[in-house]
């Protein structure tokens, strides 16, 4: 072990990435030298510190004081002999002050970090700060819109949208060990589970989903055989697959599906973002999917202008939420058990690839191979090709990256960058997949409802003006991000390189327009700025205060728990004025329709608004019923950048970086990213959620 | 057996004391019964659902009753049920209690068993070479923070010698005795050489001071064999301050424990009750810290016991009461 490596340990320098622990050194101004000499100074003080107490024991150890009373120390078996006491006094002083010395100059030395590689998107903008959305790892605001909604994520593994044959030489068995970075809430149930980009990995083991995203960036049936929409998209026939049955014996069919779509789609989870799903009373008097069943294997459901059965919408992107977590379907015998409570909700029973062996929360989930699983391989070889899959929660991404380093697992994807940053130097030993497209944004939620300067657009645009974003960049996320000009990250529809938003620091443009809104109102800019409990997240907010700072707001800062910071934003909580946040991941601008939407706007105190930020915009509105109904796909597009626009010109919410995923694995697995549609469509790994992959074509090459 | 008693008795009210005040901890700025009860259903549910939970559990009543309603349900073997993990956080805390649990014990033991002889050898060639050298390093041990400890340990031990798993598994020894060593190891040992450290400072100490004594210098004038001398007479007169220290150490040891089992990914109570913390899993927390706490005053009571075990005189002197 180099000693310079063993200082590093010491002196815990949390941008190598390398080294856990208390984070002694806050680097906000890396490049600052005041902030260097401080380090260093700090590290003195420890160093001498250190040293004297080491000093001053080895003193003591050598020249014992004798207890009061007893016997005068004298050479024998049970006595101490100090006679050598004096030299080796002196001895352990100059020992202590070179080991001082050495720390320090250790410490204090120009340390060559290691080179980060430019990010793989080539942009070597500003990196945003990690804002993660609350919850344990994901908030479950995003996980809605992700399990809803397509989310999909183009890999840089290439991927082809031909039909791709196995290669021949695949071997089957093994046991797959993967970690993510947290736990789902509520688990196993479509309809309750809280689930995040990890919980949706695990979930598609055991549950197959109605449709998926392939590679052409389409939908595609999965355990439906086909999936029709009538000539105005107002009606969606589905046809199931034959012959599929459950893990526990129960047949797939019509009625099963049906069963799983009410009880998820009129769910408190997912039926807001199904307001545009016709309703109709159901048998127990409360309002349900107006789903009628054709034949043992086929149904239709039914748009309706929010809700309503006599007001049918044309919607051409309907069926990408069948692709969502809306579309899991589950075991209806197991449904009806957990109903009953003789059955556990934490022992799911779906039809995929592979079956819940045993779950401990935030420990392990163990899925084994579903010998009877439906598909098989172009070749005819029985998926899935793994023998099972160990699904590890480690939260921190870091010792996630020792234990693949260690080979103690095999796979994991992070949206760490300092991680990603770490794993793009050892490609040759750990190959990684990185997902720069349809990723979310991190960006700074607005609560619009609030009373306060944030209902001015001049304040709003000013907060955003202020930001150093290529500071931010460099301090947070090791400078690998990507800039944000708004909510659409690249790849989505309606990304603009231009949307009219300029992401470059103007601070004597902020300052412009606060003193308009000061000089206006009388009234001083203070913001209350949340966030989550995490090292990251505290940098962040320190950031923020300090631009803000500059154009005269003042910031009150405040930690948020996990728990609280998603229900605080939906239900408008007087906490909750801005938040520090990430959502938006998805290919088209429909899936992002409740989180913008006036109709999903409810005011504080008054119910859940998924649109957290309470945007009540007529030509967002406007532009998002374009978006959800135009059968012309440049209608569509043209309509989703005018939202982007809009949302620029309004600065309804205040972006700063673009998410980037990494998915790194030891080389002996194989068939990433390679994953056969049922119809032959490569699936899109990503798809559902970022840094998410297909486990059913995975294997290991022994 | 009187002092049996009300030993027990003044530890069954710290451990009231203690759950109360935990209770009331995690209830403070929780917000009101809907609000809590919201919260503990994951942030989204019916409102039939929440007065469910509100009702079962009685978050709208005072905390007195509250906390003897969950009393009881603690007496009955009901601790309540985690919404958020969806399951019973019995089911939750077995697993949890078997890996602290046996942390807790391989740093106790085997601290003891690497102090004791180190301690005994330190005092027997006091400022010799071995004297010195077990001092400095024992003081190092004990100046370095858990956190980094483990760093070190996982840096030499997985990352350069890659002889343990970077993250623990939990392999239990009556499962797979080497798959439980291998990962039980480098946790075991980042919580066992601080603790070994302090025992063997604290006994060098005593024995030290023992080894003065004039039973001492009588027992070697009588010609006991020195190797007796220290191992039957002055090592007997001198555990007092490695039994008080296991007793005074474990509360944190739990604390240590907390970093190891995050550090290492290996579930246990310290870093659910972390978890359970952040994300107000209020009967999780609660049960947690009825368990850790119930840990903490048996093994104190243990060493009380113990006390009277080595020492006859304080046999006699409760025997008198």
């Amino acid at each position: 072990m180099a000693i310079h490596d063993l200082v590093e340990v010491w002196m815990c320098r949390p941008e190598s990435g390398r080294v856990r622990g208390a984070e002694m050194i806050v680097t906000q101004h890396p490049n600052d030298v005041t902030q260097e000499i401080a380090s260093c100074v700090v590290l003195l003080a420890i160093g001498c510190g250190y040293c004297s107490v080491v000093a001053v024991a080895g003193v003591t150890t050598l020249n014992p004081t004798p207890r009061p009373g007893s016997t005068p120390i004298t050479r024998g078996k049970f006595m101490g002999n100090t006679n050598r006491s004096m030299r080796r006094r002196s001895g352990l002083k100059i020992g202590a002050a070179l080991v001082s010395i050495g720390l320090i100059a250790a410490a204090c030395s120009d340390k060559k970090d290691e080179a980060v590689a430019p990010a793989t998107s080539g942009a070597t903008a500003e990196t945003t700060a990690e804002s993660t959305a609350p919850s344990t790892g994901e908030s479950t605001a995003e996980t809605t819109a992700e399990t809803t909604a397509e989310t999909t994520g183009e890999t840089t593994a290439e991927t082809t949208a031909e039909t791709v044959a196995p290669p021949p030489d695949v071997v089957t068995g093994g046991t797959l060990i993967v970690s993510g970075e947290a736990e789902v809430g509520s688990a196993w149930t479509p309809a309750a589970m809280q689930c995040d980009s990890y919980c949706q990995q695990r979930a598609r083991s055991f549950y197959d989903p109605v449709a998926a995203l392939g590679a052409d960036r389409e939908v595609h049936p999965y355990l439906a055989e086909t999936i029709t929409p009538n000539d105005d998209f107002t009606e969606w026939t589905i046809k199931i697959r034959e012959g599929i049955t459950f893990h526990d014996g129960t047949p797939l069919n019509a009625a099963a599906v049906i069963k799983n779509l009410q009880l998820t789609g009129t769910g408190l989870l997912i039926s807001k973002s199904l307001v545009d799903i016709a309703k109709v009373p159901g048998p127990d008097g409360n309002p349900q999917l107006k789903i009628e069943e054709t034949d043992d294997l086929t149904f239709t459901i039914f748009t309706g202008k929010n809700g309503d059965p006599e007001a049918p919408l044309p919607w051409p992107g309907f069926d990408a939420y069948l692709a969502g977590q809306w579309g899991l379907i589950a075991s209806p015998t197991w449904l009806d058990a957990v109903a009953a409570g003789t059955a556990e909700a934490s022992a799911p029973i779906g039809s995929g690839p592979f079956i819940v062996e045993s779950y401990a929360p935030a420990d392990k989930l163990v899925v084994k191979k579903n010998p009877d699983y439906w598909q098989t391989d172009a070749n005819g070889v029985q998926l899935p090709y793994l023998d099972g899959i160990e699904f590890r929660v480690i939260e921190d991404s870091e010792i996630a990256a020792d234990a693949l380093r260690s080979g103690d697992i095999d796979i994991f994807s992070t949206s760490s960058a300092y991680v990603i940053a770490d794993f793009r130097e050892d490609a040759d030993t750990f190959p990684m997949t990185e997902q720069t497209e349809f990723t979310e944004t991190n960006y700074i939620l607005l609560n619009l409802a609030a009373p306060g300067p944030l209902q001015d657009a001049r304040v709003r645009c000013a907060l955003s003006k202020a930001i150093n974003r290529d500071e931010l960049n460099e301090a947070i996320s090791a400078g690998i991000l990507t800039t944000a000009n708004g909510l659409f990250s690249p790849g989505q529809q309606g990304y603009l390189e231009d949307n009219g938003f300029d992401k470059a620091q103007d601070i004597e443009g902020a300052q412009a327009l606060i003193d308009e809104y000061v000089a206006e109102t009388g009234e001083d800019v203070t913001i209350n700025y949340g966030t989550t409990t995490t090292q990251l997240n505290q940098q962040t907010a320190d950031l923020l205060q300090g631009y803000w700072a500059e154009i005269g707001v003042t910031m009150e800062y405040q930690q948020v728990p996990q728990d609280s910071f998603i229900s605080d934003a939906l239900l408008g909580n007087p906490n909750f004025f801005a938040f520090g946040w990430r959502l938006h991941a998805g290919t088209k601008i429909d899936s992002q329709y409740f989180w913008w939407h006036s109709s999903a706007a409810v005011n504080p105190g008054e119910g859940l608004s998924l649109n957290f930020g309470r945007i009540r915009d007529d030509i967002v509105d406007e532009n998002l019923e374009i978006a959800r109904s135009s059968s012309d796909p440049a209608e569509a597009q043209a309509a989703a950048e005018e939202v982007n626009r809009q949302m620029a010109k309004e600065c309804y919410q205040i972006p700063t970086s673009w998410t980037l995923w990494g998915t790194p694995h030891l080389p002996k697995l194989q068939g990433l990213a390679q994953t056969i549609l049922p119809d032959g469509t490569p699936a899109l790994d990503g798809a559902g959620f970022s840094g998410q992959f297909w486990v059913t074509g995975l294997w290991l090459d022994s | 057996m009187r002092y049996v008693f009300q030993r027990l008795a003044q530890l069954l009210i710290v451990f009231l004391l203690v759950t109360f005040g935990v209770l009331i901890v995690m209830r403070i700025g929780s917000g009101s019964a809907n609000e809590l009860g919201l919260r503990m259903l994951g942030g989204q549910a019916s409102d039939t659902q929440v007065a469910e939970v509100i009702s079962r559990y009685h978050l709208d009543s005072n905390y007195v009753v509250q906390y003897l309603y969950w009393l009881r349900d603690l007496v009955t073997g009901d601790l309540g049920y985690s919404q958020i993990n969806n399951m019973d956080v019995t089911q939750l805390l077995t697993p949890l209690v078997m890996v602290t649990t046996l942390l807790g014990l391989y740093a106790i033991i085997f601290g003891v068993i690497i102090a004791v002889p180190v301690a005994v050898h330190q005092a027997y060639r006091r400022d010799g070479w071995f004297d010195r050298i077990a001092s400095l390093s024992t003081f190092v041990i004990v100046g370095v923070p858990t956190i980094v400890l483990s760093v070190l340990l996982k840096l030499m031990f997985n990352t350069r010698l890659g002889w343990f798993p970077a993250i623990g598994d939990k392999i239990y020894p009556w499962q797979d005795l080497g798959g439980h060593f291998k990962n039980f190891f480098l946790p075991a040992l980042t919580l066992t050489l601080p603790i070994a450290a302090i025992y063997a400072r604290l006994l060098r100490a005593d024995m030290s001071l023992t080894l003065q004594a004039d039973f001492i210098t009588l027992a070697s004038a009588k010609g006991v064999p020195p190797r007796q001398v220290l191992w039957k007479h002055a090592l007997r007169n001198s555990l007092f301050s490695i039994v008080t220290a296991i007793g005074t150490q474990l509360g944190a040891l739990v604390g240590s424990a907390i970093v190891v089992e995050t550090f290492f990914d290996l579930d246990g109570l310290g870093g659910r009750l972390i978890r359970a913390v952040l994300t107000r899993d209020l009967f999780t927390v609660q049960s947690l810290v009825a368990v850790i706490v119930l840990l903490v005053v048996l093994v104190n009571f243990g060493v009380d016991l113990l006390y009277a075990v080595l020492d006859p005189r304080i046999r006699q002197v409760r025997a008198l009461g």
